[in-house]
C-alpha cells in the first residue's frame, strides 16, 4: 500500500507544476485523499464481498482491548465508544466482528461469543426463541459514533475486542508515513480524480470571483426619434 | 427409525450459509434466527413423518387423574400404566382410549356419552360390568384418566416429538440432513428474494431441490426424507412378512 506521504507530495508536486503560484497546501491535499479513497474502498469491499461473499481481512482493523462503558442516561445502556468513523455500508457490515472472551484460553478470542448487529427498531423484537439477547448471544445497534450493546446488562464485561473497516479520517492521521489503506491498483484511479478535482477548484472562472466591481448595468439613454 | 447418527446443528448452520451466501452473518439476520429456522424445519419434518419416538415414565397423579403432556409431545402412541420403580416396570397394563371421557378438572367424577355408571340412558345404554378397564382421554395438553387407573403407581408415555423443546437445540437424523438444509435455505432465500429481487432464481432452484420437480427422478429431498422414514426397516419387513405367511399370530 501507498504512504499518504508519497501520496500527498506526489499530487502536490503535479498541481504545483501546472499552477505554480497556487496556495494548495498539504492538508487539503490530504483531505481530498481521504475523500477519494473513501469512496473507493467502501466500492472496492462491496464489489469483493459481491464476488466472494466475504469481506477482505486487509482493510480491517482491530481494536483487540475496547472498553464497555455503561452510560450515564439511556437507562445505564452499555455502550462501546467508537474508535474511528465507520463505513457507511448496509447491514453494518463495517463492523467485522465484535466479541469478548469468555475466560477460555484454548478458543481463540475473536472466535468465542460474537455480537450479532442489529437495529434499534429491530430490537424490541427480540423475543423470539433462540434470539433473545443473553450473555452469549449478545447484540449491537449503532447511534452515531457509539454502540449499544443488548444482552450484557447481567454480566461484568470490562472490554471487548473489535474488527471494524473504518473510513479514513484525515484529522486523525498523525503519521504521514502510515499506509493509506487502499489497494495498490486503485491508487493510479485515486490520483487521476483528485488531479481532476484540483484542476476543478483551481479553475474556478475568474467572473464567478467577487473582484469587487459593480457590475450593475446601467439603463441606456432614450432614444429620440422624430415620430412625433 | 433405523439410525443413531445425529448432526449438530453447527453443521447444517455451515452448510446453508454459505449456500446463501451470507457466510458472515451480516445480511440482517442473526445467528440465532438462523437456528430457529433449523429448529423449525426439524419440527415440520416430525410433524410430516413422525420421524421422533420418545418415551417418559411420570408418577401416577393419584389424587387427581390428570396429567399435562410431556413438552415437545405431539402425538400419542402408547401409554401404559405400572407398578414398581420409575423407569422399571414391574408389572404393566395398556390403557385405551375412550372418546369423550372429561374429568378435566381432576378427580374421579367426570363426563361422558357412556358412563359406566349413572342413569340409565334410553339410547346409549351403560356398561357397568366394565369395571376393570383402564382408559384416558387426551384434551388440551391434559391427559384425564379413568378413576380404575388409581391401582398403578407410574405412567409411560410413548410419543411422537417435534426434535427438541422450544428453546433447545435439536439434533438432526443424518439421513434427514439434506431435506433440513433446503428447507432452511428455501426459507432465507425466500427473505433475500423479498429485498432483492435478483435472488428468484437462486430461490427457485432451492425450492426444485426441495420439492422436486414433479418426475419421479427428481422427488426432492423433502419427499426422499418422508419416504426414507416411513419406510419400514428391512429387519422388520423380513420378520412381518415371515408372520404373514404363518397366519398365526
Amino acid at each position: 500500500m501507498a504512504k499518504y506521504r508519497e501520496i500527498v507530495y506526489d499530487l502536490l508536486k503535479d498541481l504545483k507544476q501546472t499552477y505554480d503560484d497556487s496556495s494548495i497546501v498539504e492538508y487539503s491535499v490530504l483531505w481530498w485523499v481521504s475523500m477519494v479513497a473513501n469512496k473507493f474502498l467502501k466500492q472496492h469491499l462491496d464489489n469483493e464481498q459481491g464476488r466472494t461473499g466475504q469481506m477482505p481481512g486487509r482493510f480491517l482493523t482491530v481494536f483487540p482491548e475496547t472498553k464497555l462503558l455503561t452510560s450515564s442516561f439511556s437507562h445505564k445502556r452499555k455502550y462501546i465508544q467508537l474508535p474511528g468513523v465507520l463505513l457507511d455500508m448496509d447491514y453494518d457490515r463495517s463492523i467485522a466482528y465484535i466479541t469478548y472472551n469468555v475466560q477460555d484460553e484454548l478458543i481463540p478470542g475473536f472466535t468465542q461469543v460474537k455480537f450479532s448487529m442489529i437495529t434499534p427498531a429491530h430490537a424490541h423484537l427480540l423475543q423470539a426463541s433462540h434470539e433473545t439477547p443473553t450473555p452469549t448471544n449478545p447484540y449491537g445497534y449503532v447511534v452515531a459514533d457509539q454502540i449499544f450493546t443488548l444482552g450484557l446488562e447481567a454480566v461484568d464485561v470490562p472490554e471487548v475486542e473489535m474488527g471494524l473497516y473504518l473510513a479514513i479520517d484525515p484529522r486523525k492521521v498523525n503519521d504521514m508515513d502510515a499506509e493509506c489503506p487502499l489497494p495498490e491498483h486503485l491508487v493510479s484511479q485515486m490520483k487521476y480524480e483528485i488531479i481532476n478535482l484540483g484542476r476543478f477548484v483551481m479553475s474556478v472562472p475568474a467572473d464567478k470571483v467577487n473582484d469587487g466591481n459593480d457590475t450593475i448595468q446601467v439603463a441606456p439613454p432614450k432614444q429620440i426619434t422624430n415620430e412625433q | 427409525m433405523n439410525n443413531n447418527d445425529f448432526i449438530p446443528i453447527v453443521d447444517i448452520l455451515s452448510d446453508v450459509t454459505q449456500m446463501v451466501g451470507d457466510p458472515g452473518l451480516d445480511h440482517g439476520l442473526s445467528k440465532g434466527f438462523y437456528i430457529r429456522q433449523i429448529s423449525e424445519a426439524v419440527e415440520e419434518l416430525a410433524i410430516d413423518t413422525y420421524f421422533q419416538t420418545l418415551t417418559t415414565d411420570l408418577e401416577f397423579p393419584t389424587d387427581s387423574l390428570i396429567l399435562s403432556l410431556p413438552t415437545n409431545c405431539f402425538n400419542v402412541k402408547e401409554l401404559y400404566l405400572y407398578n414398581g420403580v420409575c423407569g422399571t416396570p414391574a408389572n404393566s397394563r395398556k390403557v385405551w382410549y375412550k372418546r369423550n371421557y372429561n374429568n378435566s378438572q381432576g378427580g374421579a367424577d367426570y363426563t361422558a356419552r357412556r358412563k359406566e355408571s349413572g342413569e340409565e340412558d334410553p339410547f346409549i345404554p351403560s356398561h357397568a360390568d366394565n369395571y376393570n378397564l383402564y382408559y384416558a382421554n387426551i384434551e388440551n395438553g391434559v391427559i384425564m384418566f379413568g378413576s380404575s387407573c388409581n391401582s398403578y403407581s407410574y405412567v409411560r408415555i410413548v410419543y411422537s416429538g417435534m426434535g427438541a423443546d422450544i428453546t433447545e437445540v435439536p439434533l438432526i437424523p443424518r439421513p434427514l440432513r439434506q431435506a433440513i438444509i433446503d428447507w432452511v435455505r428455501e426459507r432465507i432465500l425466500t427473505i433475500f428474494a423479498s429485498r432483492d429481487r435478483s435472488v428468484m432464481p437462486l430461490l427457485n432452484i432451492a425450492r426444485l431441490d426441495l420439492y422436486g420437480d414433479g418426475r419421479p427422478s427428481n422427488p426432492g429431498s423433502w419427499r426422499k426424507a418422508e419416504r426414507y422414514v416411513k419406510k419400514m426397516g428391512t429387519w422388520a419387513r423380513d420378520c412381518y412378512n415371515e408372520y404373514q405367511q404363518r397366519g398365526n399370530w
